[in-house]
């Protein structure tokens, strides 16, 4: 009796293994938390190279359980033939020791997805009509060149494809955005893809029926399915439980929404009723906050990409608001914001930096477009933005401070206001040829130039020229001034104490990104431009004199250690006697 | 003539905590400073006091003196050792076992100080970490502080002032504002450690209350309306002579926590927690002296050590002259060998059980189940109690439960601070008046109010260890203090 409990304590723990992407994470976590749930002790996920890789653990041991692909399984086995039969896979595996269970429900198929532009304007619908339009520049899992049946040279054999350098990209979100960019025609996807209704990409249906079906099925270590009964137990449990939108749909949440896989696997079983008990959710997802009437729309999507590079398996949340409010509550961690949001005038008049904020990454550049109407002469008196708190009310209040902000809705209002004069100038922060004004702008308003301003406060407003021709009608080039446009965090607190330890992890507003964070998200945005010196940038990436101590450090020292050489006279030293009065009962 | 405490003492606290509302950047950075400079310049006299204090103390119990009694001859011990025990685990665990019971070896599993997280090695090395900060070392500062006072009450008459045997024991004009500036120093030190510890236990009741009933978990009302009624319990205990009730109470609540732990080890795999506990037995003490005076000059460790070890050492010297003051009452009539080796060992013991059955727990789920619970802490540290319970059966009964025992703990440690520091605001009577009491009750609440409100329990906490910082000399004195009455005694 006390053997076999002894036993049972030394088991080693049950292994899962997934292949390196989300599906096959969450249906690993998934089959852990049933295990773990069945009072079994389950090691962490196990993540796989590859196919290969897992299979070639899966046979020998090192892993208890995963989930593979009947079109895998078979192609696995033969370069000549493949199907789908479940009774021939099992048939097949039996002698390598490796257990095919009941499906989970799912397909997961590979699949040719292109822009839905490109399918609309060449009519593109099938496999066969991509492989007619020329030769074609394919962006691919390195896996999928490998494999002899169902990989790229058959598949390019059977539907006469040309072609050229296929490009290897591991990662399905990076493969898809290659074809987004242009840097590739089609990319190879999977049918369950949860990036795939985010992205403007449709599949072409394969026509010819290359592909064979991709049930999903849990395989098992044949011994180990033997000793755990558990084993068998748990993938049952989830045995038809999927079809393709549900597992999509989990897909989606690990990679648009941004969740761990353990956290979507376990609230997939909870809802379902594999698993009870109350869930704790991560307590609130990672905010990225900007101000609507900035028109930094497209600066957020790379940001927002960024921050989940940055904080992996946390939510991001997109908040609207003023960016500096909303770092300084903690209600986000990240701002895409411009340069102007970091100063602030006084009640002195004064020009101030934040030192709350810090500019981690420039995202872009926006000129200061200044419009009166033609033949308008003085200074203006009152200047029109869109919006009233947004960057271009501030760089207004901020350069023109002697000019009354006014804001408007959009574009075309203030435009027509300033036509009809009033306000006596309109100010837009845009991009050099932004269609939002180009379109808008009419023939009575004229760019004016804005002269750099000398003052030291305002160095970030830095020279810049519009080209002619840029705004419709426009004859000259006009000089004005640029603003960057930048992912911003809250500023790190400095010192060991706040950095590590138990009062830096104590919960704090606002939430400044750790240094780890932080150079995650700077890689991922990738941007070869630094902020502007003025700007308050981390203490990581600015080159600091370092100060010196020595003088101070040496001081406490020498204190320190003649208190102690006191301590040392008064313990060892002769005892004044001290007054009986003073010493009260002994 | 002395300038009364109470009228410096309220008045820096309540600037301090006006500051923290209005500008907590400056407050935390303030704080920093000071523990940046002492820490960079000093670390090794930090490091070495502690372990200092636990060779003062161990010395003491087996040399010549261990066998003085705290008292008079005939003084017999006024509880019976069991009790006494239970009341030492009491005053030293408090909601603090209850925070970072799973958090501490999570976050250095997660993180560990070297090598990559995550691993086994990582999780061995997550608890002899965590019961390094929590285990002799801690208890060191507590019985030296505690047995100073105690000795210099029972045997000489002094107050348990910090100030108290200073003045007893030196002679010179420098003694009198010495003494002084130390019993202030405590003073704040007791007001800003109980602020921030009531702060934490807010945070953490909060983020318990949203997982048992739901209550938002963003709002700052929900916050403030937790600490009135925690203000209310414990204004009405200091107030009215619920003396009696409020001990029951602790020790109900005392017996509920070492319940909650006995579950755990129960339900969860039992032997595991048993090996990690020898486990971490073994790895403590083959490891206690190196780590003790491990100061990393030759690698850059430094940023790790200042804020974790570092900072936990200063936050044990924050908390003696309270927990001092308390272990000091009950210990009447022991000898000091007696003393010193239950207040050593009795309460690291129970701290390495702890932290072996929640760590070992929260570990276990880590290594060997669904995991997870790292991530939640790294997000949000006042989540791994419940996170872990989450993990067993039989969840929400053990909210509950913890929700109360960390409102009880608060009530009881905050009433307490009360009674102590209207005590040592009233030149060390025992029986301070009411209406003082009553005045530091409403300072504790407000500045717990202003930190809730500011968001920013990290500035307070940091506040209370800047200002400890002094409080290490405080003690130092006290001992050679000790050292010189032991002398004087022998002699005579």
């Amino acid at each position: 009796m006390t053997l076999l409990f002894a036993l049972a304590c030394t088991q080693d723990p049950i292994v899962v293994g997934a292949k390196p992407f989300s599906e096959q994470r969450i249906l690993g976590e998934a089959l852990r938390t049933l295990l773990a749930h069945d009072g079994e002790r389950v090691a962490p996920l196990s993540v796989c190279e590859d196919t290969w890789d897992c299979q070639h653990r899966l046979q020998s041991g090192e892993l208890d359980l995963a989930v593979e692909y009947t079109g895998t399984g078979l192609a696995l086995l033969s370069t000549e033939e493949y199907g789908t039969d479940l009774e021939r896979l099992r048939a097949a595996y039996g002698p390598l020791d490796v257990v095919w269970l009941e499906p989970l429900g799912f397909d997961n198929g590979y699949e040719v997805l292109v822009p839905d532009w490109r399918a609309v304007t060449e009519s593109l619908a099938t496999i066969s009509d991509l492989s007619q339009a020329g030769p074609v520049r394919l962006a691919v899992p390195p896996e999928f060149v490998r494999r002899p049946v169902d990989g790229l040279s058959p598949m390019s054999r059977r539907y006469g494809m040309q072609l050229e350098e296929p490009i290897l990209i591991a990662d399905v979100g990076e493969r898809l955005a290659a074809v987004v960019e242009g840097r590739a025609d089609a990319a190879i996807g999977y049918t369950t893809d949860g990036a795939l209704g985010a992205t403007a990409l449709v599949p072409l249906e394969d026509d010819l029926g290359f592909f064979p079906a991709y049930e999903a099925v849990p395989v098992a270590n044949a011994d180990r399915l033997d000793a755990h009964p558990s084993i068998a137990r748990a993938a049952d449990r989830l045995a038809g439980e999927l079809d393709d939108r549900g597992m999509q749909a989990l897909n989606h949440q690990v990679d648009v929404a941004g969740y761990a896989p353990n956290v979507v696997a376990r609230r997939w079983l909870r809802e379902e009723g594999h698993v009870e008990g109350p869930g704790l959710e991560l307590s609130a997802p990672a905010g990225l906050v900007v101000d609507p009437t900035d028109g930094l729309e497209a600066q957020v999507e790379p940001a927002r990409a960024a921050l989940r590079d940055a904080l992996p398996d946390q939510p991001v949340r997109l908040v609207e608001g003023d960016p500096v409010e909303a770092l300084a509550s903690g209600e986000a961690r990240v701002a895409v914001m411009g340069a102007e949001r970091f100063f602030v005038r006084t009640r002195a008049g004064k020009v101030e930096r934040r030192e709350e904020l810090i500019a981690e990454a420039v995202v872009g550049t926006r000129l200061v477009h200044l419009l009166r109407p033609r033949g308008a002469t003085g200074e203006p008196a009152t200047i029109g933005t869109v919006g009233s708190e947004s960057g271009a009310a501030q760089v207004a209040a901020l350069a023109w401070p002697q000019a009354e902000v006014v804001g408007r809705a959009g574009v075309e209002e203030l435009l027509a206001d300033v036509a009809s004069g009033d306000p006596d100038a309109g100010l837009v922060l845009m991009e050099a040829g932004d269609p939002r004004l180009t379109d808008a702008v009419t023939a009575e308003l004229e760019l004016v130039p804005v002269v750099a301003p000398r003052n030291t406060d305002l160095a970030w407003l830095r020279p810049a020229r519009i080209l002619a021709g840029t705004l419709p009608g426009q004859t000259g080039s006009v000089d004005t001034v640029s603003v960057q446009v930048l992912v911003a965090s809250a500023s790190r607190p400095s010192g060991a104490m706040l950095s590590a330890g138990p009062v830096a992890a104590l919960p704090s507003n606002p939430r400044p990104l750790d240094r780890e964070a932080a150079g995650a998200l700077v890689e991922a945005l990738a941007t070869a431009e630094l902020p502007d010196p003025v700007l308050p940038r981390a203490a990581a990436t600015v080159p600091t004199v370092e100060e010196d101590h020595r003088l101070l450090d040496t001081a406490l020292n020498v204190l320190v250690l003649a208190f102690l050489i006191a301590l040392v006279r008064l313990a060892f030293g002769s005892i004044t006697p001290v007054e009986e009065g003073d010493r009260g009962a002994v | 003539m002395r300038l009364d405490l109470f009228r410096v003492a309220t008045p820096i606290c309540a600037i301090v905590a006006l500051i923290g509302i209005l500008a907590p950047d400056l407050l935390t950075s303030a704080a920093q400073w000071i523990t940046g400079t002492s820490f960079r310049a000093l670390d090794w006299f930090f490091i070495a006091s502690v372990s200092g204090f636990l060779i003062f103390s161990l010395a003491l119990a087996l040399g010549p003196w261990g066998g003085l009694k705290l008292g008079k001859p005939e003084d017999e011990p006024e509880f019976s050792t069991l009790s006494w025990l239970s009341m030492l685990f009491s005053a030293g665990m408090g909601a603090g076992l209850l925070f970072w019971g799973a958090a501490e070896p999570i976050l250095h599993f997660a993180d560990p100080p070297v090598g990559p997280g995550g691993t086994p090695e990582a999780a061995r090395n997550a608890m002899v970490i965590t019961t390094f900060h929590w285990g002799l070392q801690a208890w060191a500062v507590y019985a030296v502080g505690a047995l100073v006072l105690a000795f210099f009450a029972f045997r000489r008459g002094t107050p348990y002032l910090a100030g108290g045997p200073i003045r007893a024991a030196y002679s010179g004009r420098w003694v009198e504002p010495v003494a002084w500036a130390a019993d202030l120093v405590a003073v704040l030190a007791v007001a800003f450690g109980v602020a921030g510890s009531m702060g934490m236990g807010v945070l953490q009741l909060h983020t318990g209350l949203n997982v048992v009933a739901g209550v938002p978990m963003d709002s700052t009302l929900v916050a403030v309306a937790i600490l009135v009624v925690l203000v209310g319990a414990y204004m009405l205990s200091a107030t009215t002579s619920l003396d009696k009730g409020i001990r029951i109470l602790s020790n109900v609540n005392m017996a509920l926590a070492i319940g909650l732990m006995a579950f755990l080890f129960v339900v969860g795999d039992t032997s595991f927690l048993l090996r990690s506990f020898v486990q971490a037995v073994g790895d403590y003490l083959t490891g206690l002296a190196p780590r003790s005076l491990t100061l990393f000059p030759y690698s850059d460790n430094s940023a790790w050590l200042e804020g974790w070890t570092l900072t936990y050492f200063i936050w044990w010297i924050a908390w003696a002259p309270f927990v001092g003051i308390f272990i000091a009452r009950i210990s009447k009539g022991r000898t000091i060998r007696e003393f010193v080796l239950a207040v050593l060992f009795a309460p690291t013991l129970f701290s390495l059980l702890w932290f072996a059955v929640f760590g070992g727990t929260a570990l276990h789920e880590e290594l060997y189940g669904m995991g997870g619970v790292a991530d939640l802490v790294r997000q949000d540290v006042t989540t791994a109690l419940f996170a872990l319970l989450e993990r067993v059966p039989m969840t929400l009964a053990l909210d509950v439960i913890c929700l109360v025992l960390i409102f009880i703990f608060l009530v009881t440690s905050a009433d307490s601070a009360t009674y102590v520091l209207g005590m040592l605001t009233t030149k060390g009577s025992l029986d301070p008046p009411t209406r003082r009491k009553v005045a530091w009750g409403i300072t504790l609440g407000a500045m717990g109010a202003a930190l809730l409100l500011s968001g920013n329990v990290r500035a307070v906490q940091a506040v209370a260890i800047s200002g400890a910082i002094p409080f290490t000399f405080v003690l130092l004195l006290q001992c050679v203090a000790l050292i010189r009455v032991l002398r004087e005694e022998g002699r005579s």
